[in-house]
């Protein structure tokens, strides 16, 4: 059982909606979720557009403050934290971003963009070009790539450097937000083997945040579904894939394009139906109810909970009770 | 035998830009077969979309085709080379005998009118009776697509739908005047994957229903997998391997094949490790000599970098460009 | 070509500034190579443009003008020669040898506007010099933090841009006269600073508090236009996916604007800089005009014309003259503040850089000697980007 680093208890965040003269109304992007993340250890975040996941790793590493909860790291309420100590925190847990070709700034060379991370945090070292190189050369780029410009590099070259950016300050926890979506599909597969061997060089954690289930269960030890800011299963990643409980997860799951014509055209599909609700004002009770195909009464009434129906694997519906 | 729709042969477009002349596609062939859902697939800059716009002369500016054929099966029964058409000619087949879908929907909706006038705007175009047909027309046409509340729709603007909910509107107007080939470019890219599941489903029964022929272009194998009955797969300008889906999975032939199918993550088995293709996508201003893949290939020997491989049959069906000698022996015809 | 020519100067000119930073600090070249190619490109597509490039010499001569003029000028501003011959006041072009004619004290015009050139250029420079890095900064702040600071100068910012320009410089340039005259008499070192950068005489130093007046007042009508601009172009500016990273990464505020925000809007700002230089010289020729910027004897286009408007249109000449210095130089401004904008956005500068390359007959392999990546902006694809000249991996490293 590896020591927890990340502990988020029932996080939530509102964005208000303005209207003309007041506020009419909340979009509830993340509406109460439970995580925990331990050392060396790999976290799917997973759902589609709109479930909350990328508000989630956001304000997770409070780059947004939260509208209530805690997220504890390393036994500290990061959001009761300042000065010295956030700083710390900054340095511990970072965060790389989805699209490479614009989360690198255009008029900074690699040697600046490497480099700045360290003189933000007073990080002193002796040789500045050569501890460039040696960096460049670790992920598979060259010594002649380091006066040159982000607009210079491919997708995947621009995503390595945004790794490294964030490497030099040697984190433990990074948030991974759908790193390789913007990518093509080869390059993708660089991109994570990169990522799986530092983390088993450095001993990171990350919190790996993604639509594509595919990529999700390569990475991750465990995968939480989220629906509509709720986390509605969280399971260990093999498991979630042959016991998949909660209806919507089934349906997630079946609805991915398997890569096998010969498995693809004989499963049998879980296609829901209508399209997810709005944020602002969700449905009663079980936010999925009004698109599971095994409702029953209880569900447009009662709100479920998150549920532990074996080992390490969490359900929140009522179609599983308590074993 | 089932009856030729397009015929690509030999196709040729090149951009003439400021830094040079992209070779976009040098020598694209393959033929497209009536009720098919053939898949166009393969990575940024191999050539898919320049293709598929190809196809009815949308080649914008600085781009040129500078080569080929292209032959177009009509509904009445002739057959025409979309290249040598006339202006008037080819816009008759534009829009209604040859359909787009593309992977933006919003893009394709005028955001100041609502959904029925530009529906029905489409119809008229294309000669079809008055307006209040039309728009009997539109509702019936969104309730094939499984819009609910088709009648209400047709008030609705643009900007008040879901993605998913515009892209049925375009894919209603798209296959209003039944035409005989839907060119999909990316058109569940921009989707949620539910969503993207429920659009493919619709997609493949309106093809059984209107008895259409797909042409979909798609860097995704997984959708391949679900929904093609044949596949050319596309590297840099160029046909690396075309044939039946199923046979594709099985029996990749084509190095980058075998290479893009092992960098996929199939969810159902367990990997340890994703492979990757070393290097980048060649420029396509001053591309690779010889073979484009060869500087990637794992198997590329002494005549890759001098000779550019041809598209042979080396198996019913199962066409491949690539030098290594295995093909080459077992090449028919 | 007389393109090729420009090429070249523009080549040893920027060889000439590697020579220098190579000199400060070794390895300057290598370090700053991109950032000098891309200097390159955008002067190779500056020196495409015709109005461009006049604009860009008639500055020049102006700027020349402003450097040299009190020293090249045949008499000096002060030369009344009306003193020693009283036939020599309000003499039109020609007569004695007065190229352009003289002013009612017998001063030679081309003199006063050589001389007047170096008023215009420093009254330009200075007002530029201060009034635009006020904008940007309070434009920086303002658009970045937000909430009640955002609101604050937002508001001050509104309140001077609802003045006309003329009318709340015009209130200043009344205004503040006497103060600057109380300034000058007592600080000696100020005066000796204004004398120096004006290239007048000690004794009429005090004789600047008008332009002084003018150009504080310039400056504070000036600042507001640029913080407007800067919050906009900043508003959008952080939402950028780098900004967001540079805030994950502990980034200071300061640090973001200066090196994360400043540097990726300031193109419009330049461009509107060089156009304002040329603006502000028109500006405070008709403050001159109106009798409030340069008083006698400071030589000042628009107050030459204020004297020739007195005896139109017998004066012609003093009109004529002093006005085609100030269109020219103002005209000068404007194009190179065109030509900027066209060059220093990617998009725009294709449209006058390179002609199109003979069509290539099929299947000629021809290599070009750095591999350059375009990725082509075929529509509608979302996730292409359009890049420029990039060097990609062609071959892995092979085991």
């Amino acid at each position: 059982m590896p020591e927890t680093l990340v502990e988020v208890k029932g996080l939530k965040k509102y964005f208000p909606v303005k209207g003309l003269i007041r506020v009419s109304g909340h979009v509830r992007a993340v509406d109460g979720i439970d995580l925990t993340i331990g050392e060396r250890e790999t976290v799917g975040l997973v759902g589609e557009s709109g479930c909350g996941k990328t508000t989630a790793g956001r304000v997770i590493l409070r780059l947004l403050e939260p509208t209530a909860g805690h997220v504890l790291f390393r036994g500290k309420d990061i959001f009761r934290l300042s000065g010295e100590e956030l700083k710390q925190f900054r340095r511990e847990a970072q965060i790389i971003l989805q699209d490479p070709y614009t989360s690198l700034n255009p008029r900074m060379n690699i040697y600046e963009l490497i480099t700045e991370p360290l003189h933000v945090h007073g990080i002193p070292f002796d040789n500045p070009e050569e501890f460039v190189v040696d960096a460049l050369e670790s992920v598979g780029l060259e010594r002649a790539h380091v006066y040159r410009y982000p607009h210079e590099f491919s997708g995947g070259q621009r995503q390595r450097i945004a790794i490294l950016r964030v490497l030099v300050l040697k984190p433990s926890f990074i948030v991974l937000d759908e790193p390789t979506s913007a990518l093509d599909v080869s390059v993708q597969a660089q991109i994570l083997n990169i990522l799986k061997e530092l983390q088993e060089k450095m001993g990171m954690s990350y919190l790996f945040i993604s639509h594509d289930l595919g990529t999700v269960k390569h990475m991750s030890h465990r995968i939480a579904v989220m629906y509509l800011g709720e986390i509605v299963e969280i399971a260990p990643a093999e498991v979630l894939f042959e016991r998949t409980l909660h209806p919507y997860s089934q349906a997630l799951l079946s609805a991915i394009p398997i890569p096998d014509p010969g498995v693809a055209r004989k499963r049998s599909r879980l296609t829901i139906k209508g399209e997810p609700p709005s944020p602002i004002s969700p449905p009663s009770g079980c936010r999925f109810h009004p698109r599971c195909p095994y409702i029953f009464d209880r569900c447009s009434s009662e709100e479920p909970k998150l549920i532990k129906v074996e080992p390490d694997h969490y359900v929140s519906c009522f179609l599983h009770g308590k074993r | 035998m089932p009856q030729k729709v397009l015929e690509v042969k030999d196709l040729y477009v090149y951009f003439y830009t400021y830094a040079g002349v992209v070779k976009a596609l040098t020598g694209v062939s393959f033929d497209v077969f009536e009720g098919e859902t053939f898949c166009l697939v393969g990575e940024t800059g191999c050539g898919k979309t320049v293709t598929s716009r190809a196809i009815t002369r949308l080649i914008p500016s600085p781009g040129e085709i500078v080569k080929g054929q292209i032959l177009f099966h009509r509904p009445n029964g002739e057959v025409v080379n979309n290249l040598e058409l006339p202006e008037e000619e080819l816009r008759k087949i534009r829009g209604s005998e040859v359909a787009y879908i593309f992977q933006d929907p919003t893009a394709a909706l005028d955001p100041l009118y609502n959904i029925g006038s530009q529906f029905t705007e489409t119809m008229l175009a294309h000669g079809s009776g008055p307006k209040d047909e039309a728009l009997r027309k539109a509702v019936e046409m969104f309730t094939s697509v499984r819009i609910p509340d088709p009648e209400k729709l047709v008030k609705r603007h643009p900007h008040e739908l879901s993605g998913g909910m515009k892209q049925r509107v375009v894919i209603a107007t798209s296959l209003s005047n039944r035409p005989r080939l839907l060119i999909a470019d990316e058109p569940t890219s921009n989707v949620d994957v539910t969503i993207q599941a429920q659009l493919l489903g619709l997609l493949m029964g309106l093809r059984r229903d209107f008895g259409m022929t797909i042409l979909l272009i798609t860097h995704n194998m997984g959708i391949v997998a679900e929904v093609g009955d044949r596949v050319a797969v596309m590297y840099a300008g160029k046909i690396a391997e075309l044939a039946p889906v199923v046979e594709l999975f099985e029996r990749p032939l084509h190095p980058y094949t075998q290479g893009l199918l092992r960098a996929v993550p199939n969810p159902l088995r367990r990997i340890e490790r994703l492979e990757s293709i070393p290097g980048t996508i060649p420029n396509l201003i001053s591309p690779p000599s010889g073979c484009r893949f060869h500087p990637r290939c794992p198997y590329a020997f002494d005549s890759c970098p001098k000779e550019e491989p041809e598209l042979i049959e080396v198996e019913p069906d199962h066409y491949v460009a690539c030098l290594l000698p295995p093909l080459q022996q077992r090449r028919k015809g | 070509m007389s393109e090729r020519i420009f090429d070249q100067l523009t080549n040893a000119v920027l060889r000439g500034i590697q020579g220098v930073g190579e000199r400060l600090r070794p390895g300057w070249t290598t370090r700053n190579k991109a950032q000098t190619d891309e200097w390159r490109l955008m002067m190779y597509a500056y020196n495409r443009s015709l109005p461009g490039m006049i604009g860009f010499f008639l500055a020049l001569g102006f700027i020349m003008a402003g450097l040299l003029g009190p020293f090249m000028a045949p008499y000096k501003y002060n030369e009344f020669l009306i003193v020693q011959n009283p036939d020599y006041q309000l003499k039109p072009p020609g007569a004695y040898g007065f190229a352009m004619g003289t002013d009612f004290w017998g001063r030679d015009l081309v003199s006063i506007l050589l001389q007047g050139a170096r008023v215009s250029l420093i009254i330009s420079i200075i007002t530029i010099l201060w009034g635009v890095p006020i904008g940007i900064i309070l434009g920086l702040v303002s658009g970045y933090k937000g909430g009640k600071i955002d609101e604050l100068i937002m508001r001050v910012t509104d309140v001077f841009i609802a003045f006309p320009t003329l009318v709340l410089a015009i209130a200043f340039a009344i205004v503040l006269p006497p103060r600057i005259v109380d300034l000058l008499v007592a600080s000696p070192h100020l005066r000796t600073l204004m004398v120096w950068l004006f290239a007048i005489e000690y004794r009429d130093a005090l004789q600047l508090s008008g332009i002084l007046s003018v150009i504080i007042a310039m400056i504070i009508v000036w600042w507001p236009t640029y913080t407007r601009i800067v919050r906009g172009s900043v508003l959008s500016a952080r939402e950028n996916l780098f900004v967001e990273a540079a805030r994950a990464l502990g980034v200071s505020t300061w640090r973001i604007l200066l090196k994360h925000i400043l540097p990726n809007i300031i193109g419009p700002i330049l461009v509107l800089a060089t156009l304002d230089f040329g603006s502000v010289m028109i500006t405070e020729a008709a403050l001159s005009f109106l009798g409030l910027g340069a008083q006698d004897p400071i030589p000042e286009w628009g107050a030459i014309i204020y004297i020739g408007s007195q005896w139109f249109p017998a004066s012609w000449w003093l009109i004529l003259f002093p006005g085609l210095c100030v269109f020219t130089a103002a005209l000068s401004w404007n194009l190179i503040g065109d030509t900027l904008r066209d060059v220093l956005d990617p998009k725009t500068r294709r449209s006058i850089e390179f002609k199109v390359k003979e069509k290539a007959p099929i299947k000629e392999e021809k290599r070009a000697e750095v591999p350059v990546k375009v990725s082509v902006k075929v529509p509608v694809k979302a996730s292409e980007e359009s890049s420029e000249g990039t060097v990609s991996e062609d071959a892995p490293k092979s085991s």
